[in-house]
């Protein structure tokens, strides 16, 4: 079985990520990448995950974001504190 | 007001102080959703406002005036909400084109006045660092600072407008403070140059998007300088969303407000109904007692009143659901809403943010369609406009409240459910499922694709503004009303100028029942009816429904008026209401026959075919507009409304037969 995103260290996709991270990849359509850029979700920006029950909720900027489980999964990102 | 006018000099900057006051102005606002954008706009231009469309569109131009204080007359161009300068629907791409002076017919603004939520700087200064390569003067607009302030947020002002070189407001839009400052800055803001903001040497930390990149760096080092944040606390708007959000109990919350919603639309919404139709009856019956009989006595009894007030008497239940649509909208509920419905919606092939367009389907059609243009994939959006019309919206309430009247008794379930309004949920129920199944069939044949994945910004909860929400509320009610004096007005005269004439005598010994039988039998609408009954007769139809049908064609509410015209309800009778209707239909019989005409099994028939039926002239015009107009506008509404009556007029011959076959009448 190949490795997947999660497999890589300090890497998994947003649908798994349970803490705040910064964002290193997206990987969808050119439109959908655009998208998620404009509202503020880009390689570097931080976000916050808030639930992952449905699809995610994430703060990112101030604002609060809902994202599709499928979008969500094109997310990659690299957990940088695990809230207690 | 326009560039072409000659008004706006290019060399403002060096225009004589005399000819600045009275130079016209044109600023655009612009701003991302859920800012006070519009709020804003309100305060600036008060009640001078007109709404109209950009040029070969459907997105709402919504422009005001206002006077400056120097007398120079202000013109303000309301603009969509914008994520970015980067559009990805079709209200983003008009929003662009309107601050780029692209849309033949619109000048470009002289000033851009970019409004930011306090709360939460940063995709404002994200879209200002946008607007500003432009090349226009700007000024900037912190709305909602007393909101920031109780959240404990400290903005550095003069660090702002310091970074930015623009003029920096803070307003509280709500409240009226701090709009004179924006009034004052746009005029002063038109005589200076585009600001230069300096995100392009910020050193962005990232590969990838280096321009959005540098932008957010720069605008996260500005805000790192400019606002103080107290440590981040759980807000009450984050306690809430635990809940609406959550696994189990969001769904049940989402149902629950869905109850209520549809409770209040049918029960609380009677007791004005009530009123609205005594009052109809007692205009019924002034006008009976002061005219003699004759022409003039039936055209206003039986054409106006008998038409237009069988309509008028829903207006309190539209109201009604504009009222909870507004205020789902502006407590911040709609867009979770959205979020929890979009698992569900995406396995019919609809986004989630279909959700909020089908919700308002429920009121009217128009504004659904309309409200389709936040979805930003095509054949997402065309999707949900080709089933949107299939959702039973308010027009269909009269006809279904007639029909349910006339055909199904008055009783209870187990001594709990009311028949009747089960009959009206199953209808509601019908029309809804079946936009389900159409939407599912369109996406694995006309429009295969992916659903595009689902992105919403869920804006902090709010306690709407009641006079906002009067005013939203009142605004799309009138539009309902001022169709019932207009189209259906009109409709109602030509019907009883067709159903009156040719005149004919009665026989002496007739009854007034059958005397009005034959007027309208050999009037000229009675023989348009004879005509069509062949195509409606396997349908159960005699030639009194085909006129009603065919005269609905329009707009479906008309049916009502038209049944009120031919069954001549007003000429002997003073109680002009849905009920004596009803009463009149339950008694009608067959001319040649003498059996029943109207019965349960053909009632039943027709609400099915008005579940389905696409009879609205308003909703084809839209929907050929929004399909994205021309040929293949007209092509995707064609196809609409083929397949709806196809749909409408094979669910009511199935109804029809198979209660037949089953041994009901």
């Amino acid at each position: 079985m190949s490795p997947t995103l999660n497999d890589c260290p300090g890497i998994c996709q947003l649908t798994a990520c349970t803490s705040d991270a910064v964002v290193v990849g997206l990987r969808c359509s050119a439109a959908d990448v655009c998208r998620l850029r404009a509202c503020g979700i880009f390689e570097g920006a931080r976000v916050r995950v808030i639930d992952g029950a449905n699809g995610v909720v994430l703060d990112t900027h101030g604002v609060r974001l809902a994202l599709g489980r499928s979008l969500a999964t094109a997310i990659s990102v690299r957990p940088h504190a695990i809230r207690p | 007001m326009t560039r072409a006018e000659g008004t706006i000099a290019p060399s403002r900057a060096s225009a004589s102080p005399e000819a600045q006051v009275r130079c016209p102005l044109r600023v655009a606002l612009i701003g991302n959703s859920n800012t006070g954008k519009s709020t804003l706009f309100n305060a600036l231009t008060g009640l001078r406002q007109h709404v109209a469309n950009f040029p070969g569109t459907t997105v709402e131009r919504v422009e005001g005036t206002y006077r400056a204080a120097g007398g120079a007359r202000v013109t303000v161009m309301d603009l969509p909400g914008c994520m970015s300068l980067t559009p990805s629907s079709p209200d983003e791409a008009i929003a662009v084109d309107a601050l780029q002076g692209a849309i033949e017919g619109v000048a470009r603004p002289d000033v851009i006045a970019v409004v930011v939520n306090a709360l939460a700087p940063e995709r404002g200064l994200f879209l200002v660092t946008q607007v500003a390569d432009l090349g226009l003067p700007m000024v900037v607009v912190l709305n909602q600072v007393d909101a920031a302030e109780r959240a404990g947020i400290r903005i550095d002002i003069p660090e702002l407008i310091h970074e930015l070189g623009v003029v920096v407001i803070p307003t509280v839009a709500t409240k009226g403070i701090g709009v004179d400052s924006v009034r004052r800055s746009l005029e002063h803001a038109a005589n200076l140059t585009a600001p230069t903001l300096r995100w392009h040497a910020f050193d962005a930390p990232t590969v990838g998007d280096d321009d959005t990149a540098r932008r957010y760096g720069w605008v996260h080092d500005l805000v790192a300088r400019s606002v103080h944040r107290p440590p981040a606390r759980r807000t009450w708007s984050h306690r809430v969303d635990a809940l609406v959000l959550h696994r189990a109990v969001g769904p049940l919350i989402f149902l629950g407000i869905m109850a209520v919603v549809f409770q209040g639309i049918f029960t609380w919404a009677q007791p004005l109904m009530d009123g609205v139709s005594a009052l109809v009856a007692s205009a019924g019956a002034i006008v009976t007692r002061a005219l003699p009989d004759g022409p003039l006595r039936s055209l206003i009894a039986d054409g106006v009143i008998a038409g237009v007030g069988n309509v008028v008497v829903f207006v309190p239940q539209i109201a009604m659901l504009f009222l909870f649509i507004g205020l789902l909208e502006d407590s911040g509920y709609m867009a979770r809403a959205a979020f929890l419905m979009d698992r569900f919606m995406r396995r019919v092939g609809l986004p989630g943010k279909a959700f909020i367009p089908m919700l308002s389907g429920f009121a009217c059609g128009v504004p659904a369609i309309l409200a389709t243009r936040t979805i930003e994939d095509r054949k997402d959006r065309l999707a949900t406009i080709m089933v949107l019309p299939l959702i039973s919206c308010s027009a269909r309430l009269p006809i279904y409240a007639l029909l349910i009247a006339a055909a199904i008794p008055a009783t209870r379930v187990g001594g709990v459910f009311e028949v009747r309004g089960l009959t009206l949920l199953g209808l509601y129920l019908l029309g809804t499922i079946a936009a389900f199944i159409v939407a599912a069939l369109f996406r694995k044949v006309l429009l295969r694709a992916p659903v595009r994945p689902f992105l919403i910004e869920l804006p902090a909860y709010h306690v709407p503004r009641p006079r906002a929400l009067l005013m939203s509320v009142w605004h799309r009610t009138s539009e309902f009303i001022k169709r019932a004096g207009t189209v259906i007005l009109a409709f109602s005269v030509v019907l009883w100028a067709l159903a009156s004439y040719p005149r004919h005598q009665p026989s002496p010994g007739d009854t007034p029942a059958a005397a009005r039988e034959q007027q309208l039998s050999q009037s000229l609408l009675g023989r348009v009816g004879h005509a069509l009954e062949p195509a409606v007769r396997p349908l159960g139809y005699d030639w009194k429904l085909a006129i009603s049908i065919a005269a609905s064609f329009g707009a479906r509410e008309t049916f009502v008026s038209t049944m009120a015209t031919l069954n001549g309800l007003a000429t002997d009778d003073d109680n002009v209401t849905a009920g004596a209707l009803a009463d009149r239909l339950r008694a009608s019989r067959d001319a040649r026959t003498g059996a029943m005409s109207f019965t349960p099994l053909v009632a039943l028939g027709l609400m099915v075919f008005y579940a389905f039926a696409l009879m609205c002239s308003s909703t084809v015009a839209v929907t050929m507009r929004e399909a994205g107009g021309g040929r293949a506008g007209v092509a995707w509404a064609a196809l609409q409304f083929v397949y709806m009556l196809a749909l409408a007029y094979g669910g009511a011959w199935l109804v029809y037969r198979a209660g037949l076959a089953l041994g009901f009448s």
